[in-house]
């Protein structure tokens, strides 16, 4: 399956952003190759709607995961829309929150985690 | 690093005042002057501007007038009264046209494009205390809640750049766009009011919007000797609310004579109000 | 006539103005209050806020006071028929708000971005779109004697201050018989962007109310400088004329901007103000000089039309 981390940093020892719409950095890993991938998020600077554009790019990357801080209600209606499924209040760094989500430490939530920011 | 903005609802309330003050107790900070409309902290903390940056606001439509016909159906369509006729020909008022499209979109005769505005300038400066980062939106423009936010994200990646502990925001007046962009990803709102019935009704707005942003609240009393009475409702009001009551400042002239002279209080005078600021400070710094 | 009052700097005394001269003036008057993100007209007109026809009598209100009716406000957002929708994206391509997403095989709409335009139902080749009331704020009318008193209330959180500064201003009255309807005072939202010229523009005349401190010149600046680019005939009031030393005078002197009037700092007017009481309240004898002000804003807008 393939997961996108939110990211402070490029590298698997940066830590995790806790802001979904309007993170750093995306890291893509897929379980199959173990292969941390890492991408800025052009979306970050946008001026409303980032969360719903955030999500529907990660629709286009067919990621089936997304471990983040915070979800807002835009972008949860948008994963949700897309079958996204979504784990927030993840912590440390990005390749210790790959492994606690590996280890089935992480749950899932059914909704938005924290409320509507605007631009 | 942490960030804080001062916020206050209503204008008039002393809240440029209270800023430069922080400001200047701050250390190791970075300034965000996020009242973009009417910016005032440059006065009290006097910049030394060393970059200037264009601002694009919004999209405005534009009439190609050789093509208009004068049907009208623009301004059937136009929701925003941003549309007229004068003298056969359709008239946009660019200070009401949102940049939706639909005059574009309805125009039989393809009449209309759209440019993005000039909407203001945003500038990175120098002052005593730390750098600043300011901006002015041109009059009658909109879109400040997007001004607010470059200011914002600047001032945040000046102050990681040079390693600042913290961000101190002037935030604008009102509860709308400018006021939810300069309160983002905060890490304490800090209200401050004044003991009047506009006063406290305005304060409340604001807080309305800092718990629907999930942002912890301290509060500051300003002029609080003009209405003991009511001063003592807004506290009681703190305490209910789980506010964090972070002081209070009397009504006096000194304060007005201060601003008058554009002199930060905390750092100009050593007095029993310069005190009660630093109190305030130590509040938020432990907080 | 109508006249609006505003300001670059907040805090300086509009709402005290408006309300001033509404109350003072002895024909039947309408008060507009446009600052929808914070209207405070209605509390110093001895008004509850909430829907309750109960009287007000804290002494000052010579007779009924009340709160006449409250409605909602509202923008037109999209809903889409799935039946229909073929999931074209033309909608979504066209919205400059974010306020439609395409995914897969359907269409999200996300009503907090949507700015009412109505261009997505227009636009949609299947006729898949229809639209539905979405409140953003409320409308309140009350009345106390002589002010009809009508303000707009924007709701936390919202951020689309002009629709509803629009609204309020659409019920500028005419009276019966398509006479010219009475004099209309719209107290504007501080600041100069958007907000504050969608409540002043096609107005008579502007009052800009100003303080003589630093900050308060250097946003009457701001404030002239967008009045004169709308080409609006306006003046000045000092409010707290006697504190400060910020040559706001030279100001309107070099600028010639007639000063309609000087406010000295008064302890009583500051108190009764706290209290929620009107500047009228705590000085009759103002009525007089609000009065003469009105007079002189009629001459000066009938001298502009002349020469016109």
């Amino acid at each position: 399956m393939k997961i996108c981390i939110t990211s402070q940093g490029e590298e698997r020892a940066s830590n995790v952003d806790p802001r979904f719409g309007r993170c750093a950095h995306f890291c893509f890993y897929d379980t199959e190759s173990s292969e941390y991938r890492f991408e800025p998020n052009e979306f970050a600077t946008g001026v409303g709607g980032v969360g719903v554009q955030t999500s529907q790019y990660m629709a286009e990357q067919e990621v089936d995961a997304v471990l983040t801080g915070q979800v807002g209600p835009n972008a949860f209606k948008t994963l949700n829309a897309a079958g996204i499924e979504v784990y927030p209040n993840a912590e440390g760094t990005v390749e210790s929150a790959v492994q606690a989500f590996l280890a089935g430490e992480f749950e899932k939530t059914s909704g938005a985690t924290g409320p509507a920011r605007h631009s | 690093m942490k960030q804080i903005v001062i916020l206050s609802g209503k204008g008039g309330t002393g809240k440029t005042f209270v800023s430069a003050s922080l400001a200047c107790l701050a250390e190791n900070a970075v300034f965000a002057d996020c009242d973009v409309d009417a910016a005032n902290l440059h006065l009290l903390l006097a910049p030394e501007v060393k970059e200037t940056h264009e601002f694009k606001g919004g999209r405005v439509a534009e009439l190609n007038e050789s093509a208009c016909t004068g049907c009208g159906i623009c301004v059937e369509h136009c929701r925003f009264d941003a549309l007229s006729m004068k003298d056969g020909l359709a008239v946009v008022d660019s200070v009401a046209c949102e940049g939706c499209g639909v005059c574009g979109l309805v125009c039989p005769t393809e009449a209309f494009s759209f440019r993005t505005s000039d909407a203001g300038r945003w500038f990175k400066s120098d002052t005593k205390f730390g750098p600043m980062l300011h901006a002015q939106l041109f009059a009658g423009e909109e879109n400040s809640g997007k001004l607010v936010q470059k200011v914002r994200s600047n001032a945040r990646s000046t102050g990681e750049q040079q390693g600042r502990d913290w961000v101190v925001i002037d935030g604008p007046p009102g509860t709308g766009c400018a006021v939810m962009s300069a309160m983002t990803g905060v890490d304490m709102v800090v209200l401050v009011t004044e003991p009047t019935t506009a006063g406290v009704h305005d304060v409340k707005r604001v807080i309305n919007v800092a718990m629907h942003f999930g942002i912890p609240v301290g509060m500051v009393i300003n002029k609080s000797t003009i209405n003991p009475q009511v001063a003592e409702e807004l506290r009681s009001f703190a305490e209910e609310k789980k506010i964090r009551y972070l002081g209070e400042v009397p009504y006096d002239k000194r304060i007005v004579d201060s601003v008058a002279d554009l002199k930060p209080y905390a750092c100009s005078f050593d007095d029993d109000i310069s005190d009660r600021l630093k109190s305030v400070w130590e509040k938020i710094t432990e907080v | 006539m109508t006249i609006s009052v505003a300001s670059g700097k907040g805090g300086t005394g509009k709402t005290t103005v408006a309300v001033g001269l509404a109350l003072a003036l002895e024909q039947q008057v309408q008060l507009l209050d446009c600052d929808v993100e914070e209207p405070n007209s209605h509390l110093f007109l001895q008004l509850e806020p909430e829907l309750s026809a109960e009287q007000d009598s804290k002494g000052q209100s010579e007779a009924k006071a009340g709160v006449r009716s409250s409605e909602d406000f509202s923008i037109l957002v999209p809903r889409i028929d799935q039946d229909k929708c073929t999931a074209c994206g033309l909608c979504s391509a066209f919205c400059e708000y974010g306020a439609l997403a395409r995914l897969k095989d359907k269409l999200l709409v996300f009503d907090n971005l949507c700015h009412g335009c109505g261009g997505c139902k227009i636009v949609c080749p299947e006729g898949a779109i229809t639209e539905a009331p979405r409140p953003i704020g409320k409308l309140v009318s009350a009345a106390v004697p002589g002010v009809d008193l009508l303000y707009g209330d924007l709701n936390s959180g919202e951020v689309l201050a002009p629709p509803l500064i629009r609204a309020v201003k659409r019920h500028i009255g005419a009276a019966p018989g398509g006479t010219e309807g009475p004099p209309v005072i719209i107290d504007s939202p501080p600041g100069t962007t958007c907000p504050m010229v969608t409540a002043v523009k096609d107005s008579d005349f502007s009052i800009l109310v100003t303080e003589n401190t630093p900050f308060g010149l250097h946003d009457l600046e701001l404030a002239v400088e967008v009045l004169n680019d709308l080409e609006m005939p306006m003046g000045v009031v000092i409010n707290r004329s006697d504190i400060g030393r910020s040559d706001v005078e030279e100001f309107c002197r070099k600028k010639n901007l007639p000063v309609l009037m000087r406010i000295p700092y008064s302890r009583e007017i500051a108190e009764f103000y706290a209290r929620g009481e009107s500047i009228v309240a705590a000085d009759p004898g103002i009525r007089r000089r609000f009065q003469e002000m009105y007079s002189r804003i009629e001459e000066l807008v009938a001298e502009r039309r002349g020469a016109q």
